[in-house]
């Protein structure tokens, strides 16, 4: 049947293989690739900042140190990650806090970044400061968003 | 024949952007293979660190010379004082806007750069110290010494 039914209408015509329209496609590459080349880093992200953290904005400040970071936010103190103390009786214990710092610097911390968050006062920043010197930290660096405008 | 395609392309450029059909799969390859990269190279906020110290406890008594005694910036709720030594150099009082951290620039500028102690007292905020911070690096204090303050009072001294 279909034999006769090519006799009758001729061969088959071959269509071309259908090729997807991909100029809008590279337009849109082009212009991630130039928003990328504009936000790309050498040196890379050697902190992250906290979550839930403001950082201080600064305008004239030298690129982070690597080193242990001490988190300062508004609910909770963390010495390297780790849960020491809430910030609301940070100035009243002071337990706490010294031995997570006394760890730190047996183990050999070099820099300290201190990350505090903007919206507290100094005399939470000035308490870990404080606890920082006792415990023999005294290379420190306060961590903060470089103001690009 | 070929007279009339090269007329009718002339006059309807749409006919020539037919004929030459670019093949893009190549270039959409290495942007696959760079989006990645740049990705995984992106920085997105860009971060900055103060470098400070915790200053020694060096009063006068324990200076040769009152010209080694570090530049002290106190910082209050009231105001900033800005003393050498147990001369008080200026006194910015506060406004309503808080600290005038400009007029602290142009005072800081005025003097040799050297080692600062910027003393803060509790209330300020985290903020206006990275400001004075940032200030202070501006004029030139790159040894800046961060302590608590015990409170600025002015009406003591000289206003700039």
């Amino acid at each position: 049947m279909s034999a006769l039914v090519a006799a009758r209408h001729g061969p088959t015509p071959v269509r071309p293989a259908a090729r997807p329209q991909l100029t809008s496609l590279v337009d849109m590459m082009v212009i991630l690739v130039v928003f990328l080349l504009k936000s790309f880093s050498v040196e890379g992200q050697l902190v992250t900042p906290a979550e839930g953290l403001e950082l201080p904005v600064t305008v004239d400040a030298a690129p982070v140190p690597a080193g242990r970071v001490v988190e300062i936010g508004p609910e909770t103190i963390r010495v390297d990650g780790a849960h020491v103390l809430a910030t609301a009786v940070a100035t009243s214990d002071t337990t706490a806090l010294a031995v997570a710092l006394a760890r730190l610097a047996a183990e050999g911390a070099g820099p300290v970044v201190v990350q505090c968050d903007r919206r507290l006062d100094f005399g939470v920043l000035g308490h870990v400061l404080r606890a920082c010197g006792r415990a023999g930290l005294d290379d420190l660096s306060l961590l903060a968003l470089e103001d690009e405008s | 024949m070929t007279i009339l395609n090269a007329s009718l392309t002339r006059r309807r450029p749409s006919l020539a952007a037919d004929v030459a059909d670019l093949d893009v799969t190549p270039v959409m390859n290495m942007f696959i293979i760079l989006i990645p990269f740049l990705v995984s190279m992106a920085a997105f906020t860009h971060l900055a660190a103060h470098h400070f110290g915790l200053p020694r406890d060096e009063g006068a008594g324990e200076a040769s010379t009152a010209s080694e005694l570090p530049l002290t910036v106190a910082v209050g709720t009231a105001g900033v004082v800005i003393v050498k030594g147990d001369v008080v150099l200026a006194e910015l009082p506060a406004g309503e806007d808080g600290q005038d951290l400009d007029l602290l620039a142009a005072v800081l500028t005025d003097q040799p750069a050297g080692r600062l102690v910027l003393a803060v007292d509790d209330p300020v905020g985290v903020d206006v110290v990275v400001t004075c911070l940032d200030r202070c690096r501006a004029a030139g204090f790159d040894d800046v010494g961060l302590a608590a303050g015990t409170g600025v009072t002015l009406g003591a001294g000289a206003k700039p």
